[in-house]
């Protein structure tokens, strides 16, 4: 994205990658997950085929899964050296390290290392997935997030430590496979920075897919012995598994950058993506204010107009947050939690999707919406969406919450029927109490 | 099951004494104003439960509601099968659809709950 953007504003740019184009989120992220979970989706989606008087027979080919993915992955990775092509954009293989805040030493196993220089640096190193004391991935039985994306079959057991966004949607991921997942978090819920009520919700989903939650708990042990494992929890239990995902967060890659040559212990920003060291800057995961690609592009936007001499800010107030387990999560702003112990006063509006026709044609009725409001025109501080479609719903109040909308002004918005935005405006409806679609809360007993 | 021989709160569950055993489970009318069963989440065996208090789910494609304990008691059994088969309680509402077995506390707590004919009554005249 940073360099695309540069060179079209003018500027030569080269850039270094030691992997193929597309860093994590094209290679061990984001698109090549979501090409699983798209044919886990498709798989249950076939499932559930009879409640449209439909009957379909067939056999999940595993390996053929795999391919598509692989297939995928390379056509984007391809796309994105045709644009480079197509801006004259120079791409360098290998890993850069500082020489001095303007010369960089490329190295590269196959070639001799070369040097370059440039007036301006964006580091954009990314993340790997990181570990746990105690707990360590061997690549075949215990597996991080990169290695399970190459998993030639489908485990019968699986234990994921980590109910974040990546063990959620693998917990999702195998439990569609066949597979049974027990799920392990330190924290008292899963997907534990959303909003306290969506977990509730997920964890509910969760439990019908059968997968057993191990909520505030963690994993003292695991041994190995003939083909399985067993993992051990603190208070004693234990969990006999074939294979372990280890999912528990991702660490800055900053080791190799050779930042100790320009002074610098670290890539702290300021607004402007701008390092403590001038002309240096660093975007993404390696910064790792918001580990989300999303967020990494638009910082590289901002340090690139700001290295090219056109000043920007970073703006964080408004980042869409997905998780794409089944059902979907998404959301923008604040919990309701997070907005009371700011403001004091909000105001909540909920709908469920249960109510909508459109979702009971599309058979997904299970999630909700939920807005959370402040102050006496109810702006709108934060979005929460569990259910279908959630991570493409979610940027209505993106836009809502970027334009500083009231609850009012989306309540107002004609929404077609029958649609899962519907759902939207009736939540906005709802902060006020005047659903269409709800009934009157009942007087509560005290 | 005979009908006459449950007891029942506000909250539209049913209980069942036998001995110090109680079965609980949900009444034919919620289930009927309920609509399909979707999924049930309550507790597991040893887990105690309050009367009055929540302690499970259950959602249906109308609506999510809690269940609300009608005795006070430790959990003895579960209805595994309602884990596959959550509509088992459309179907048999005071027999397979039963939910959980408690061993019960205080006896005396069944005295406020409401006969058959009286939560028909209930019913009958709305919330």
């Amino acid at each position: 994205m940073a360099a695309i953007h540069g060179a079209q504003q003018g500027a030569r740019v080269c850039c270094i990658e030691m992997n193929d184009l597309g860093g994590t989120c094209l290679h061990k992220g984001c698109i090549p997950t979501k090409y699983l979970l798209a044919a886990a989706d498709k798989l249950t989606k076939a499932r559930d085929m009879e409640q449209f008087g439909l009957t379909v027979h067939g056999t999940l080919l595993w390996k053929k899964v795999l391919e598509g993915k692989d297939k995928v992955v390379s056509i984007q990775s391809r796309g994105i050296d045709a644009l480079f092509r197509s801006w004259n954009i120079t791409f360098l293989k290998g890993r850069a390290s500082f020489l001095t805040p303007t010369a960089l030493r490329v190295h590269n196993e196959r070639e001799r290392s070369r040097d370059i220089t440039a007036q301006k640096v964006i580091v954009a190193a990314g993340s790997s997935p990181s570990s746990i004391p105690g707990i360590e991935w061997d690549g075949q039985s215990i597996v991080n997030s990169d290695h399970i994306l190459d998993l030639q079959t489908i485990p019968e057991s699986v234990l994921i430590i980590g109910a974040g966004a990546i063990g959620c949607e693998f917990a999702c991921l195998f439990s569609t496979l066949g597979t049974k997942v027990t799920l392990v978090e330190m924290m008292s819920r899963p997907l534990p920075l959303e909003d306290e009520e969506i977990s509730d919700i997920f964890s509910r989903e969760l439990k019908k897919r059968h997968i057993v939650l191990r909520m505030e708990t963690r994993v003292s042990s695991l041994a190995k012995k003939n083909g399985t494992i067993t993992a051990r929890f603190e208070e004693g239990e234990s969990v006999v598994v074939e294979r372990v995902l280890v999912a528990t967060g991702r660490k800055k890659n900053t080791d190799g950058l050779g930042l100790e040559n320009i002074g610098i212990t670290d890539l702290r920003t300021n607004e402007k993506m701008e390092t403590g060291i001038k002309g240096i800057y660093a975007v993404g995961d390696v910064v790792g204010k918001k580990m989300l690609a999303h967020v990494a592009s638009r910082e590289g936007i901002v340090a690139i107009d700001n290295a090219l001499g056109k000043p920007a800010c970073m703006d964080y107030r408004v980042i869409p947050s997905t998780t794409f387990s089944t059902p979907e999560v998404a959301s923008v702003g604040m919990t309701e939690s997070q907005a009371r112990n700011e403001h004091g006063d909000i105001a909540v509006g909920r709908f469920p999707f249960r109510v909508l026709g459109k979702a009971h044609v599309l058979g997904e009725i299970a999630g909700m919406i939920k807005v959370v409001t402040q102050g006496k025109h109810r702006e709108i501080i934060g979005a929460h969406i569990i259910g279908p479609h959630a991570t493409e719903l979610i940027h209505e109040l993106c836009l809502a919450m970027a334009v500083r909308a009231r609850a009012q002004d989306l309540s107002e918005i004609i929404h077609a029927h029958p649609t899962l935005g519907e759902a939207v405006s009736e939540a906005m409806s709802a902060v006020s109490g005047h659903a269409i679609h709800l009934p009157r809360e009942p007087l509560r007993k005290t | 099951m005979m009908n006459e021989d449950l007891r029942f709160n506000e909250d539209h569950l049913w209980v069942k004494l036998e001995g110090k055993t109680a079965t609980i489970g949900v009444s034919a009318y919620a289930q009927e104003e309920l609509g399909d069963i979707m999924s049930v989440d309550f507790p597991s065996v040893g887990v105690k439960i309050e009367k009055g208090e929540p302690f499970g789910e259950i959602e249906s494609v109308k609506t999510v509601t809690e269940l609300v304990s009608p005795i006070t008691g430790t959990i003895l059994d579960v209805n595994a099968d309602l884990k596959d088969n959550p509509s088992l309680i459309n179907d048999d509402p005071y027999g397979d659809g039963w939910i959980l077995q408690v061993s019960v506390e205080e006896l005396s707590e069944l005295d406020s709950l409401m006969t058959h004919d009286e939560y028909e009554k209930h019913t009958e005249e709305g919330e």
